[in-house]
C-alpha cells in the first residue's frame, strides 16, 4: 500500500473508509447501548418527548417508568421556573384588566358585528337550516302518501 | 388559452351556418335517422340475446363495436361527392351502455379484461344507450333507458315479458321519461307560445325562459321521489357545438339549463326556511374581472328560447324513494386508479373515450403517438372517439356478420383487437401531454347530508378539481355552504350509496314559419319518441297529483303535443328499417325523407 505521501496517494478512498469506519462503530455502540430500541415507531419510544430530565421532573410529565433517576433538579433551573411563572401570572391578570376595560367602555354601542364575523354567522345559518331539514326529515319518515294507482309506462312487449 | 379567429369568420362560423334552411335541415335530419336506427338495431341485438334467447349473448363491448360500426358505416356513402359534400361526419357520440347506477360514458375496448363489472346484463338491469352521430357538425344525440327482464313466455304467438318493473328504478325510469316529453313539449310550445298556460309564467303567451324548463322538471322528478342527476341539462346546440367538450372548452352565449348539486341544496334550504336570504347567491362578486366572454360561458336561466334554434334535452332521474335519509345526488368519478386497491366492492373500469384538445400544441417524442395522433386528426374531429374507431378494419362490415353469423363476429374483433394494443401505447403520451382528454365514467351516488354537515372544512370553498372540469360558474358544488368538489369527492369513498339513473335524452329543431313542407313552425324531433323511444313496461307507486296547478299544465302541455291539429305542430324522424340496411346497400338511399307525420 503507498504511503501518506505518495505521490499517488489514494487521498480520498482513505480518508473516506476511516470515516465510514469510525461512524460505524458509533453507530454499532449506539445501538448496542439501546438508543435506537423500540424503534421509534413503537409506543414504548421516548422519541419526541421532553428532552430535559431536569424539567420533567419539575413539571411531573413524566411518568413512572422503571427504576428511579439520580438526576436532580438544579437550583438555578429551579429559580428561573418560578421567576417565569410570576411573569406569566401578571401577564395574564393585566390582559384581563384590558379586555374587562374595553368591554365596560363599549358598552353601550350596538356595533356591527365585523366581516369576518358576519360571514361566520351565515355560514351557521345556513348548516343551521339544513340540520333542520334532517331533523324534519327523520320525524316526517313514516307518512306515507303513495296513494292512488300510481303510474304504468309501456307494455308488454320487448 | 383563446384560439385566434377573424370576426367574420366567427360570424360565419356560429351565425350563418347555424340558420336554420333546407340544407341544413336535410343534414339534420339524416343524422337524426342514422341515430334512431342505430338504436333500434342495439335494442334488437340485445333483446335478439338476452329476452328471446335467438343468439349468444353479447357483452357490453361487442354491442358497443357492433353500435359504433352501424353508425359510422350508415355515414360512409352520403354527402360524399359533388357539390352536396361535406368534409367531416360520423360519430358524434360512441356508442355507451350504462347499467343501473352507472351515469354516462361506459363504453369498454373489445380488449379490456378489466372490467368484467357489466360485462353481461342480468335481469332487473336497468340499461341506458347513449349514441349520437353528425352530418358536417350538425348533430343529434339520443339516449335511452331500456329494462333487462327475465326471459320472456310465450303467450298469444308472441314471447313477452312477464311483468312490469316496479320499485325506485321504475320511478326513475318514469320520471325521466315524462320529464322528457315535457320539455319536448316546452320547447315546440315556443314556436306557437299563444297555445302556452298561464301558470307558467304568470301571463298567457309569454315566451319560454330556462326558468321554466326547470320548474317543469323539478316538479315531474318531485313527484316521482326523483333528484335530478348533477350533469343533466337543456341545452341549446349550434353546429360542432353539441356539448361533447363541455367543461373542457368554454363555449361562448350558453345557453340551457344545467343541473348541478347547488340546486340540490337550494332545494333543500327551501324546505327548511322561508327566507330567501340563504338560498340567493350574491354572484355579482364572482364576475368581477372576467370578460364579457366568460360571463355568457356560465349557464342562467334567463333565457328565452326562440325558434330556429336546436336543442338537445338530456334528463337524468334517480330515485330516492327508498333512502330514508335526506342527502344529496352526487356524482363518482371512475379513472382507471378507482377500485384497484383493497376494496374488493369498487368498480375498476378503463375510460375509453376520449376528446381531443385542439387549443394545446406539443411535438410528441414517441413515432408510435405521433402516428396515433394523426390518425385522430384526420379521421376524428372535436367529437369524442375511442380507440377502436381509429383501427383499419373500423367499422366492422355487418352486413358479412348477419349473413354469416356469430363466428365472423370473432374473427373481426380480432383484428380490431390487434391494432388497439399499438394505439394504446401511443395514446399514453397523447394523454400525458393534454392533447387529448380523457371522459372518465361516472358513477351517481347519494350522499347523506348529516355527513357534509358533520364533516371539517377549514379550507373552505378554495379547492378546484383539475380532473374532472366543470362548467364555468359550476365549480363549487354547494356554493352556499362552501363545499368544494374535492371535498365532496373525499367524502363520498365511505359514506355514500350507488343509486340507479335512468336517462332520456332528443334532439329537437325548432323549425321557423315558411321551412318545412307546410310553412307552418315546427318541432322536428330528430331522436327520440313514441316509435323509438318507447319506454319499457314499468309501473311505479307514484303518480303525477293533478290537484296541483303547475302539473295540471304540464299534463296539457303532453296532451298539446298530441294534438295532431290544434297542438304543437310535431314530427318525429323515423328510424329506418333495420332489414334493408343489413341486407342490402340500402345505406346511401337513406337520404330520402322517411317522415311520417
Amino acid at each position: 500500500m503507498p504511503s501518506r505521501n505518495s505521490i499517488n496517494k489514494p487521498k480520498d478512498t482513505m480518508n473516506q473508509a476511516h470515516r465510514r469506519a469510525a461512524v460505524a462503530k458509533k453507530r454499532a455502540a449506539r445501538a448496542r447501548r439501546g438508543d435506537f430500541a423500540p424503534p421509534r415507531s413503537a409506543a414504548a419510544s421516548q422519541s419526541g418527548e421532553i428532552k430535559s430530565t431536569a424539567l420533567a421532573l419539575y413539571t411531573g410529565a413524566v411518568e413512572e417508568r422503571g427504576p428511579w433517576t439520580t438526576k436532580t433538579l438544579s437550583n438555578k433551573r429551579k429559580q428561573k421556573i418560578e421567576r417565569n411563572k410570576k411573569y406569566v401570572a401578571a401577564r395574564n391578570n393585566k390582559l384581563l384588566i384590558d379586555a374587562q376595560a374595553t368591554a365596560e367602555e363599549k358598552m353601550d354601542v350596538d356595533e356591527e358585528p365585523n366581516p369576518v364575523q358576519k360571514k361566520l354567522i351565515k355560514k351557521n345559518t345556513v348548516k343551521d337550516a339544513l340540520w333542520s331539514v334532517i331533523e324534519d326529515g327523520v320525524t316526517s319518515q313514516l307518512i306515507v302518501d303513495a296513494q292512488g294507482e300510481g303510474t304504468t309506462l309501456g307494455g308488454p312487449v320487448f | 388559452m383563446e384560439l385566434a379567429i377573424a370576426p367574420q369568420d366567427q360570424d360565419i362560423l356560429l351565425k350563418t351556418k347555424n340558420v336554420i334552411n333546407e340544407s341544413i335541415l336535410n343534414k339534420y335530419r339524416l343524422a337524426g335517422q342514422v341515430s334512431q336506427t342505430a338504436l333500434v338495431y342495439i335494442t334488437k341485438l340485445i333483446n335478439d340475446s338476452y329476452h328471446l334467447q335467438q343468439s349468444p349473448k353479447l357483452s357490453t363491448a361487442e354491442l358497443c363495436l357492433l353500435g359504433d360500426s352501424f353508425l359510422a358505416s350508415s355515414l360512409e356513402d352520403v354527402y360524399k361527392k359533388g357539390e352536396n359534400s361535406v368534409d367531416e361526419k360520423g360519430i358524434a357520440h360512441p356508442v355507451t351502455i350504462d347499467v343501473n347506477s352507472v351515469n354516462g360514458g361506459f363504453s369498454p375496448e373489445i380488449d379490456d379484461d378489466s372490467s368484467s363489472n357489466f360485462k353481461f346484463f342480468e335481469a332487473g338491469d336497468i340499461v341506458t344507450i347513449t349514441l349520437g352521430c353528425h352530418v358536417d357538425g350538425y348533430t343529434s344525440n339520443l339516449s335511452h333507458t331500456l329494462v333487462i327482464y327475465p326471459p320472456g313466455e310465450l303467450s298469444e304467438g308472441e314471447i313477452r315479458p312477464t311483468g312490469p318493473l316496479l320499485g325506485s328504478k321504475a320511478d326513475a325510469i318514469i320520471a325521466a321519461h315524462i320529464a322528457n316529453e315535457a320539455v319536448v313539449n316546452l320547447l315546440g310550445a315556443a314556436l306557437t307560445p299563444e297555445k302556452l298556460s298561464s301558470i307558467f309564467n304568470g301571463n298567457v303567451g309569454s315566451a319560454v325562459t330556462g326558468a321554466m324548463i326547470r320548474k317543469v322538471v323539478d316538479e315531474i322528478a318531485a313527484s316521482f321521489k326523483c333528484v335530478v342527476v348533477p350533469g343533466s341539462r337543456v341545452r341549446r346546440i349550434r353546429r360542432f357545438l353539441a356539448g361533447q367538450s363541455e367543461g373542457i372548452v368554454a363555449e361562448k352565449e350558453y345557453k340551457g339549463v344545467a343541473w348541478s348539486e347547488a340546486d340540490q341544496e337550494a332545494a333543500l334550504l327551501e324546505k327548511a326556511s322561508t327566507s330567501k336570504e340563504l338560498i340567493t347567491l350574491s354572484d355579482k362578486t364572482n364576475l368581477k374581472g372576467k370578460s364579457i366572454n366568460q360571463v355568457s360561458a356560465i349557464p342562467t336561466d334567463e333565457f328565452v328560447v326562440v325558434p330556429g334554434e336546436v336543442y338537445i334535452v338530456d334528463l337524468k332521474m334517480a330515485s330516492i324513494a327508498e333512502i330514508k335519509e335526506v342527502g344529496l345526488v352526487t356524482l363518482e368519478t371512475l379513472d382507471g386508479y378507482t377500485g384497484k386497491n383493497h376494496d374488493k366492492d369498487a368498480i375498476n373500469v378503463k375510460p375509453s373515450i376520449f376528446v381531443r384538445d385542439f387549443a394545446v400544441q406539443h411535438t410528441l417524442k414517441l413515432k408510435t403517438s405521433r402516428q396515433t395522433l394523426n390518425r385522430i386528426d384526420k379521421s376524428r374531429s372535436v367529437y369524442p372517439f375511442k380507440l377502436s374507431h381509429l383501427s383499419d378494419s373500423f367499422p366492422i362490415d355487418l352486413k358479412k356478420l348477419h349473413s354469416e353469423g356469430p363466428a365472423a363476429l370473432s374473427e373481426e374483433i380480432q383484428k380490431v383487437n390487434k391494432e388497439i394494443r399499438a394505439a394504446r401505447l401511443g395514446l399514453s403520451e397523447i394523454l400525458n401531454n393534454h392533447l387529448a382528454v380523457t371522459r372518465n365514467v361516472q358513477v351517481a351516488r347519494f350522499l347523506p347530508l348529516q355527513y357534509i354537515l358533520k364533516t371539517a372544512n377549514p379550507t373552505g370553498a378554495h379547492g378546484y378539481d383539475a380532473e374532472n372540469p366543470t362548467l364555468p360558474g359550476l365549480e363549487l358544488p354547494l356554493p352556499r355552504l362552501g363545499v368544494s368538489s374535492l371535498k365532496l369527492k373525499s367524502l363520498l369513498k365511505k359514506n355514500s350509496v350507488a343509486v340507479p339513473v335512468a336517462r332520456e335524452q332528443s334532439t329537437v329543431v325548432l323549425v321557423q314559419q315558411g321551412i318545412s313542407a307546410g310553412g307552418r313552425p315546427e318541432l322536428l324531433r330528430l331522436t327520440g319518441g313514441s316509435k323509438t323511444c318507447k319506454p319499457s313496461w314499468v309501473h311505479s307507486n307514484y303518480q303525477l297529483d293533478e290537484s296541483k296547478d303547475l302539473v295540471k299544465s304540464i299534463l296539457t302541455l303532453i296532451k298539446l303535443g298530441q294534438d295532431k291539429r290544434f297542438g304543437i305542430n310535431t314530427r318525429e324522424t323515423q328510424p329506418m328499417k333495420l332489414t334493408n340496411i343489413l341486407n342490402s346497400g340500402a345505406a346511401a338511399a337513406s337520404s330520402e325523407d322517411q317522415m311520417m307525420e
